[in-house]
Order: structure tokens, then C-alpha cells, then sequence
């Protein structure tokens, strides 16, 4: 769930900016304009297709199901890192890129997973007729957009941060820009690329259910996987089934966890930019486990003989012939000026095209709009209807956030402060936040349901499960922030359980709760699409709805009512834009004085 | 001073402390006693579990083993008439001075106006009119230990614990604020009336400070944290640096401290006959070139109190590094004089590379590298695997394990062998390929 992740960090950095609301504006408009862009080509080109491919509901079929689901949160990543390089370094070296590539990721990730659903999946299997090609990179797309920005956003801050001191090192060497980046950018950023990847990549299997199987224009969009398999089981009642996937699932993320993302992280350690140790170096038992293998070893040594043999060859040689050291050769001037014209030139180009998309994007997204009535009638919804369901999503947002924090906030107090407790919790927290609640909520529903509880209710409580471990996660890493010295003032001046929470506990982890709060609330927006809407059987009549924009945004989709799902995606967006603006901000700058520990 | 009564306000008896996995002693079977009235430092290098021996006291660890007492009851949980002023000062930086300092007074049960003119009085004490309404984050760092100091008085405490107080600021305001405190202790000392300020406990790994405010001074050696002796300190008031009288208590615990450090040559003929591993300090081999090189700019012997003063170095840290040199023959001591011997004079002679090559040959001198390196010969051109290093020392002397990081490190340093950490092969250096 990219947005929740993001949107803390990148709502710090924003927040420390000033005077980006024009250029903020541009941008938004920029961006929904394509999307605008993509649904109205995808609409026009995309009639007669109809791709239903059967889903086999078996045990036999899992693995490899499982297998297919994998590559593709794999290949979803690995095009996020590609953007992730690429974006990053742009926006980190440019000052002007910067003022519109850091608030467009802003936007991107206010904009759910699911509104990107129909402009893309059309688009691209209007451009790969006949094959499942199409869908197959409409599904990774889909991935990606939960992953890249948050990602992008992190590279940025990383290159952002790299010291001064190894940008001389490098201009005084002349490494030029290529060399730079793989010999100074990269390694500096590497630790928080890979958690960033490792967080993005747990996000990746929020919407594996959704995106597998999902239906737009009220056609059945289905590929192999084990989101669609889960899918299936939940809508077909086999809840034995939806147990055994789901635990497979489980294996998934944990195995891509420990297999993958620890053993890249504690590689990662070598490129620590501080020289002093910190905290606890990450561990790994796969590296251990590597270190301990006998052929690892054998291998290692095989290695370092043929490595020795080779540096007395050297050396021979060195010897015989001493070369001196190469000259440097400058390039001339009369070059530098032709350059730097055609570089004038290109931006001058980009702008052009640039303008040209914004301004063809927001008529495009006006003429999409433009039909939609204020009032709906009974089959077709109206702005009345978006206004309506953005105040109870909203109301359901706030609701799951104090909700939430009634409980994660203690239990994330009390683990983070013990060691023992967050020893063996801190693993157990792990794999339940990372497990992707829409698998489950198909189960949960129809459960509650069965309890007589209405559905408005069922939709909080779904959103719950996907935002509640952000602010549990937050609550945790905040409690062990605080200073031990904390702990023991309020023990020897006797302060109170009460009164230690208000004036020592709370304070002290605020810039973690609020960066808590930001993420579930982002969380819980983006929830509400599956939340809100959920089909819990197996005719397209089966479905549970309450008010909602989540709502909103999923029916039209169903139905293909591209007005209606721009509108909603397009208040959605502008409303949480506006929020964060108002509230979240406001919130990250009084954390940085009033309540930064580092006085 | 004068008061004392019999029981104790706060008494360790056979404390032992644990920490880590696996467990290690942080303290070992030490015993202390605060009387009443007194102020009592407790003075040692880093690592000799002095913060835990103070938060033992107060209650804020409980001991594996052994027993604290306070007023003569055994302590269950926090020591209730405790304040503590922190090294870091821990104010809570969105409250404002004032309510910092009443973060002091909470729980005492105090009517309002005893409460507004407790926090007056405090304030004043420390010198902080003015500031009531600023918030930490507006203050230097003198003012926010001031904030701590009052905070701590405010409660009145029975035993009023500083925690290196003066160690986070520069040289200046500490030694401001250190004749600040000696003035407030002496104060309520005398005021007996007034202030239920009974005792003091200060932590500190300066002998200049213990000596200026205690009355008695606790010496703690490290590894594991041990009681090494307590000592009166008999300097009359007002005290002052230049006193000879000062001078001479200052020199005493010197030479306390060091006698209580094992000699390294002895160390070192003891471990070369029954084959032993030698213990090596946790310090660099840069650092011990240049504890010679220092000694030689002084004319090749120094006294240990005046290395100590001439590289500002923690005086348990110094002993560290004349041990290591002891173990590699470049130095020499006896009691508190230092001298450079042969091998060190010769070593300060040569260029860089030729430098390597005779500490290459004094490393060779001890049991531990002898045996590292005839491995490393013996695992052939590959080298050798640092799990199986570990491994084979581990089943010799465990305790050598801990200590092999600093050993490649000297070893690197000598070019005796080269270590790849990624692939964690020792392999033999240049130094050791021409025998």
C-alpha cells in the first residue's frame, strides 16, 4: 500500500516547502489529465474484447499459481526500480524538475491503485489484441503503481542526503556524472532503497486480489494467480480452501522476506554512509547459514587463491613496465557551448510537449466529466452522490484512525519498550501487517454479516484490518525512540501511569504517530475501494455495498462509468491533497520543533 | 559530614549485574554504602558499570544477585527519596523550563503556593530567573543542566545522584558549573535545616572532579565493574586545583587506579610460558605508535599522571594502550613511570614501510598471533575461513573470540596478514610471505 507508506516522509519533506501550491496545482491537473487521456483512448479502442480465462480451483493448481503471482510482484518491482532510478535521480539533480517531480508524487499516491485500473488495462489490451500480453502488463502496471512512488520518493531523499564532501571527491577525481552515480549515488542510497523495496514489495500483495480478477465494463477480467485463486474460493464459499491459500500466501511473504530482503539488507550494511555503528546491525540467518555452507566456503577460498596468484603476476609486471599516470583530457570549450545550446533547446521541446499533454489532458478530463449531473438519478450517479460518499468514507477514515490508535498506540507502547516482548511481537507484527487483508475480506464479511452486523459497520472494520499496523508499527518504533533517561525520570519523580503517557510517552513518540496517522489514513482511503464494495458471491448480484467513495469509485469501474470514476477519483484525490495540506502538514512542523527530540 | 547516623541511606551488598547475551558481568560482587551527609563519588573508566552500580542503587535495576538496601529496608522498586540529574540532561524538550523543573515535585502532594515558591526558589538557585517560560530547545547547554540540577534539588531528595554530570558540555561551562554545584552541596551541607539534601552521589571518570566534590571516592575497575578501593578524601574546604594539598589527593588515586591495573609484562611472560593467549586492549595500533611518539617528544620517559594530562585521554583508556605496548615490547613501566625501550626508539627511526616490518616482528612475540598466523600458513594460498578461526580459538580460550577483531586490526596494521570481511578470509600480508 505505497500511499500510506509514502506519504509520511514525503509529507515531512513538503511540508518544509513553501509556496508550491501553483506549481502543485499544475501538476495535479498534468497528471489526471493523462489519466483522462488513457480512458478515453482505452474506451474507444478497447470494445469486442473478452478475456475470461478459467481459474482452476484446485490444490495441484497452487504452486504454480503462487509462482505466477511472484513474478509478478517480481516484475512489478524490478520496473519500479527501473522508474525508482531514473525518476529519483532526475528530480535529486534538478532544481526545477524537483518543484514539479516531488508534489507529482504527492498526487500520484493520493490517487488509488484501482482508479489506475481501467485507463491502463484498457489501453493496454487495445495495444496487444488477442494475447493475455495485454493484461498480464496491465496486472504488473497495476503493481507498480503501488510501488514506484513511494520508492521514488525514497531514492530522492537518499541522493538528496548523500554528504557534500563525496560530491567534491568526486568532481576533484572528475568521475563525470555515470561514474558518480554508480560509485557515490547508488552505494549511499542503497540501504534505503532496498527497505523501501522490501516495504513497497509487502504493498505489492495488498491489491493481488483485486488485480487479478477484477470486472470493468461488467466484462470478467481474470489471470492465474493466487490473488484470483483466493478470489475465487471466497466467492464460491470453499472456505477451506481460502484457509490453505492463505497460507500459502503467507510462505510468500515471509519467504521473500527472509530469503530475499534480509540477506540484500544485511549485505546493504556495507554501504553505511556514518562510520559509527548505531543500533543493532541487521542479521540474517540465510547469511549466516550461507557463511556456515562448506562449499560456500570451499568456493570462497578457490577464489582468493586464484585472486593471490594473479596479484604476484601483477605485480611482475608492474615491474617491468611503469606506466605513468594517464593525462587528463579536457574537453573543449567550443563543445561545451554546442551542448549546452542543445541542451536549451531540449527543455525548451519538453516544456512544449509537456504544456501540450496538460492541456490536452484537462479538456479531456473536463470532457469526460463534463456529463456528469449534479443530482444523479436512480441508475446513474451524480456530484451530489461524490460529495455524499467522500463525507462517509471520510467519516470512516477518522473513525478507523481513533480506533486504531486505542489500541495500537499502548500495545506499541508496551512492545517497543520491552526487549523481550519486541523480540518475539516484532516477527509476529511483521507478517500480520504485511498480510494483504483483501484476501481475507470476502471471509470477514460474509462472517460478520452473518452476525446481523450491517455493512457500513463491516466496511470500518475491513478498513481497520488493512490501516490499524501502521499506527502499531509507528507506535512501536516511537516507544523506542524514547530516551531510556524517560523512563527512568518518570519512575524516580513517581509520575503516574496517566501522567507519564500524557507529558513523557506521547509527546515523545508524536512525530512517529503522526507519520503513523498519515500512513493508516492513506491506507484506509485506499481500502475503501475494497472495502466499501465487495462482491461476496459468485452473479454479479452478490455484492455488498454501503456509501462511499471507495464505493464510488469500484461500481463505476464495474460498470464502466469512466465519468463517474474520474469525478470520484479526481475529488478523492483533491480532497486529500487538500487534507494533508491542511491538517497533516501543519501537524509534521510542530512535530519538528516543538516535539523533536534532538534539542 | 558531620551528621551520621548509623544506617545507611542506600547500601549494595554482593551486587551482581548482568548484561547480554551471553550474559556477561557488568558488575561483580560489589559492595557500597551512601552514609548520610556525605557526598560520595564514585570514580572509574568507561565500561566499569558505574551508571548501572547508580541506577542499582536508586532502584532502577534489579540485581541478579546480591542486595540494596535503603534506610535499612531492603529497596523495593524506586528508592523513594531519590533525584537524578542525567548526563544528557533528559528534559522534555515541548515542556517549558518551569514545567520541567515541577516534573521535580510531582507526587509530593505540595499546596499550590508551596509549589509556585519551591519552583522560585530552584529556579533562583540555579540561576535560571528569567527563563522560566523558554523552552529547552532555546538553551545552551549549560542552562539545560542548570534546568536538571533544579529539577532535582526541587524534590528535596534524600540522595540527590548525578549521573557524569558535567561530561556533555565543553571544557568551560563544565568547570563553571562544577564550581556551581561544589558551592550548592556545600551550601545545604551547611544549612542543615532548611534542605534535606543528606547526600550526594556523583559519577565521574575525572579524579580532578571526584577529588573537588567528595567527600569519599569510590575507585571502580572495569571488566567486570569491581569496587577497587574507597579512599577519605582529606582535602579541607574550600578546595582549589593548585592546593598542594589537592595535588596530592589527585596523585594518590593515581596510583591507585594503576596498581590496580595488571602489569602487562608479567601478563605477558606468565601467558609465554604455559602457552596462553595474551589479553589484548581494545585499541588501535595507530594509537599505539603514538602513545611512543608522544613519550618520545616528552624526552622517552613521562610519569603516567603526566601522559594522562598531555593526551587528555581517559586515564583507563591510557592504561590500555601501555599495556598493549607493553605486550609489544615498545614501551615499558614501572609503577607510574613510562619509558620507550629499544625496539620502540628504533620503530620512531624508520620510514612507514620499515615500520610495518618491525611491528610485524614485535607482534610475532605473542602466543595469540603466533598461533593465528601458523594457521593461516597452513590453510594455504585460500586462507583462512574466520568461522573456523573463531571455532578453533573458542575451543582453546573463549574469551579470546572477542578479542580477535582487534587483533586482525593490529595485524592489518603490520601487514602481518590481510583480512576480506566480505568474504571473511584471513589471508597471509606481505609481511609474512618473504619467511
Amino acid at each position: 500500500m505505497a500511499i500510506g507508506l509514502v506519504s509520511g516522509s514525503l509529507l515531512r519533506s513538503l511540508s518544509r516547502r513553501s509556496g508550491s501550491a501553483v506549481s502543485d496545482s499544475m501538476v495535479f491537473g498534468l497528471l489526471l489529465g493523462v489519466v483522462g487521456l488513457l480512458i478515453l483512448y482505452g474506451r474507444q479502442m478497447s470494445e469486442g474484447y473478452v478475456r475470461e480465462a478459467p481459474i482452476e480451483l484446485s490444490l495441484s493448481a497452487l504452486p504454480a499459481y503462487a509462482g505466477l503471482s511472484l513474478s509478478r510482484c517480481l516484475a512489478a518491482m524490478l520496473l519500479s526500480l527501473v522508474f525508482t532510478v531514473i525518476y529519483g535521480s532526475i528530480a535529486a539533480h534538478s532544481r526545477r524538475a524537483d518543484r514539479f517531480m516531488i508534489p507529482a508524487l504527492d498526487v500520484l499516491q493520493t490517487i488509488p491503485v484501482l482508479s489506475f485500473l481501467p485507463p491502463v488495462t484498457l489501453a493496454l489490451i487495445t495495444l496487444m489484441p488477442g494475447n493475455e500480453f495485454g493484461l498480464e502488463l496491465a496486472c504488473i502496471i497495476m503493481i507498480f503503481t503501488g510501488q514506484a512512488w513511494n520508492m521514488a520518493f525514497g531514492f530522492y531523499q537518499s541522493i538528496r542526503a548523500v554528504p557534500p564532501s563525496l560530491y567534491e571527491v568526486a568532481k576533484v577525481n572528475r568521475l563525470g556524472p555515470g561514474r558518480t552515480f554508480m560509485r557515490v549515488e547508488l552505494p549511499a542510497s542503497m540501504i534505503g532503497l532496498i527497505y523501501n523495496s522490501m516495504m513497497s514489495f509487502a504493498g505489492g500483495w495488498f491489491f493481488l486480489t483485486t488485480i487479478e480478477m477484477f470486472t470493468l465494463e461488467n466484462r470478467d477480467f481474470r489471470l492465474p494467480g493466487i490473488g484470483s485463486w483466493l478470489a475465487m474460493a471466497q466467492q464460491e464459499h470453499r472456505w477451506g480452501l481460502v484457509i490453505v491459500g492463505s497460507l500459502v500466501l503467507v510462505v510468500l511473504i515471509v519467504g521473500t522476506d527472509q530469503l530475499l530482503f534480509r540477506p540484500l539488507l544485511y549485505w546493504a550494511q556495507k554501504f553505511k554512509v556514518e562510520e559509527q555503528q548505531t543500533q543493532q546491525p541487521p542479521r540474517s540467518w540465510v547469511v549466516t547459514l550461507w557463511n556456515r555452507s562448506p562449499m560456500v566456503r570451499a568456493l570462497r577460498r578457490h577464489n582468493a587463491a586464484r585472486r593471490s596468484a594473479r596479484r604476484e603476476k601483477n605485480a611482475a609486471s608492474a615491474v617491468a613496465s611503469r606506466t605513468s599516470p594517464k593525462q587528463i583530457i579536457h574537453a573543449s570549450s567550443a563543445d561545451h557551448l554546442t551542448l549546452r545550446r542543445l541542451g536549451g533547446l531540449a527543455r525548451m521541446l519538453i516544456r512544449i510537449v509537456l504544456l501540450a499533454i496538460l492541456i490536452a489532458g484537462v479538456v479531456s478530463l473536463a470532457r469526460l466529466v463534463w456529463p456528469l449531473p449534479f443530482r444523479g438519478t436512480e441508475e446513474r450517479g451524480g456530484w451530489l452522490d461524490v460529495a455524499i460518499g467522500l463525507g462517509c468514507s471520510f467519516g470512516r477514515v477518522m473513525a478507523v484512525l481513533i480506533i486504531a490508535s486505542l489500541w495500537a498506540i499502548p500495545v506499541g507502547l508496551a512492545i517497543g519498550r520491552s526487549t523481550k516482548l519486541r523480540s518475539w511481537l516484532g516477527p509476529v507484527v511483521q507478517v500480520l501487517a504485511s498480510y494483504p487483508s483483501p484476501a481475507y475480506f470476502v471471509v470477514l464479511a460474509v462472517g460478520l454479516a452473518a452476525f446481523g452486523v450491517p455493512f457500513w459497520i463491516i466496511a470500518a472494520v475491513l478498513m481497520l484490518m488493512g490501516s490499524q499496523w501502521y499506527i502499531l508499527f509507528n507506535a512501536m518504533s516511537g516507544a523506542m525512540a524514547i530516551p531510556a533517561e524517560f523512563g527512568e525520570l518518570s519512575s524516580v519523580y513517581r509520575l503516574g501511569w496517566w501522567k507519564r503517557m500524557w507529558s513523557v510517552d506521547l509527546p515523545a513518540m508524536m512525530p512517529s504517530l503522526v507519520t503513523g496517522w498519515v500512513t493508516a489514513a492513506g491506507g484506509a482511503w485506499n481500502t475503501t475501494i475494497v472495502a466499501e464494495y465487495i462482491q461476496t458471491g459468485l452473479t454479479s448480484s452478490d455484492v455488498m455495498t454501503t456509501p462511499g467513495i471507495g464505493e464510488l469509485i469500484a461500481s463505476s469501474t464495474d460498470t464502466g462509468d469512466f465519468a463517474m470514476l474520474a469525478a470520484s477519483t479526481l475529488s478523492l484525490a483533491a480532497f486529500v491533497v487538500i487534507f494533508n495540506r491542511l491538517v497533516w502538514h501543519r501537524l509534521f512542523a510542530l512535530c519538528a520543533t516543538r516535539f523533536n527530540l534532538q534539542t | 559530614m558531620t551528621r551520621q547516623t548509623t544506617t545507611p541511606i542506600c547500601e549494595a551488598k554482593g551486587l551482581s549485574i548482568r548484561f547480554g547475551d551471553p550474559p556477561r558481568d557488568v558488575l561483580s560482587e560489589v559492595d557500597l554504602k551512601v552514609r548520610s551527609g556525605e557526598t560520595l563519588a564514585i570514580l572509574g573508566p568507561s565500561g566499569c558499570g558505574k551508571s548501572t552500580l547508580l541506577r542499582a542503587l536508586c532502584g532502577l535495576i534489579e540485581p541478579d544477585e546480591g542486595t540494596v538496601t535503603a534506610n535499612g529496608k531492603p529497596l523495593e522498586g524506586v528508592h523513594p527519596g531519590v533525584a537524578i540529574v542525567f548526563q544528557n540532561f533528559a528534559l522534555l524538550p515541548w515542556l517549558t523550563v518551569e514545567e520541567n523543573v515541577a516534573v521535580g515535585i510531582n507526587g509530593l502532594g505540595l499546596s499550590d503556593t508551596d509549589a509556585r515558591r519551591c519552583l522560585e526558589s530552584c529556579i533562583e538557585l540555579v540561576g535560571l530567573d528569567g527563563f522560566e517560560s523558554a523552552y529547552p530547545k532555546e538553551l545552551s547547554g549549560g542552562m539545560k543542566q542548570r534546568v536538571g540540577i533544579a529539577r532535582a534539588i526541587a524534590r528535596g531528595p534524600q540522595l540527590l545522584c548525578m549521573d557524569e554530570p558535567f561530561s556533555a558540555l565543553d571544557v568551560f561551562t563544565a568547570e563553571t558549573l562544577r564550581s556551581e554545584v561544589y558551592r550548592l552541596v556545600r551550601e545545604a551541607d551547611r544549612d542543615q535545616s532548611e534542605s534535606s539534601l543528606h547526600s550526594v552521589l556523583i559519577i565521574t571518570h575525572i579524579i580532578e572532579e571526584a577529588v573537588f566534590l567528595a567527600d569519599r571516592i569510590v575507585v571502580m575497575s572495569a571488566r567486570p565493574g569491581q569496587v577497587q578501593c574507597v579512599i577519605d578524601n582529606t582535602v579541607s574546604h574550600p578546595r582549589e586545583y593548585h592546593d598542594p594539598a589537592f595535588e596530592a589527593m589527585v596523585r594518590r588515586l593515581h596510583g591507585a587506579i594503576v596498581a590496580g591495573e595488571d602489569l602487562a609484562e608479567t601478563d605477558r611472560v606468565a601467558a609465554a610460558e604455559d602457552g596462553r593467549f595474551e589479553v589484548l586492549p581494545q585499541v588501535t595500533m595507530a594509537e599505539v605508535v603514538g602513545v611512543v611518539e608522544v613519550l618520545h617528544d616528552h624526552g622517552d620517559a613521562m610519569d603516567l599522571f603526566e601522559l594522562d594530562e598531555e593526551t587528555e585521554e581517559e586515564l583507563g583508556r591510557l592504561l590500555g594502550l601501555v599495556k598493549a605496548g607493553e605486550l609489544l615490547d615498545l614501551v615499558d613501566s614501572r609503577g607510574e613511570q613510562v619509558w620507550v625501550t629499544e625496539a620502540g626508539l628504533t620503530l620512531l627511526d624508520r620510514d612507514t614501510s620499515a615500520r610495518k616490518d618491525l611491528l610485524a616482528v614485535q607482534l610475532q612475540r605473542l602466543n595469540v598471533v603466533q598461533w593465528v598466523l601458523s594457521s593461516v600458513r597452513e590453510a594455504g594460498p585460500g586462507g583462512l575461513d574466520r568461522t573456523d578461526l573463531e571455532d578453533s580459538i573458542a575451543q582453546q580460550q573463549p574469551r579470546a573470540v572477542a578479542a580477535l577483531d582487534t587483533l586482525i586490526g593490529w595485524a592489518r596494521y603490520a601487514e602481518l596478514f590481510d583480512y576480506n570481511a566480505s568474504d571473511r578470509l584471513l589471508t597471509l600480508g606481505e609481511a609474512a610471505q618473504d619467511r
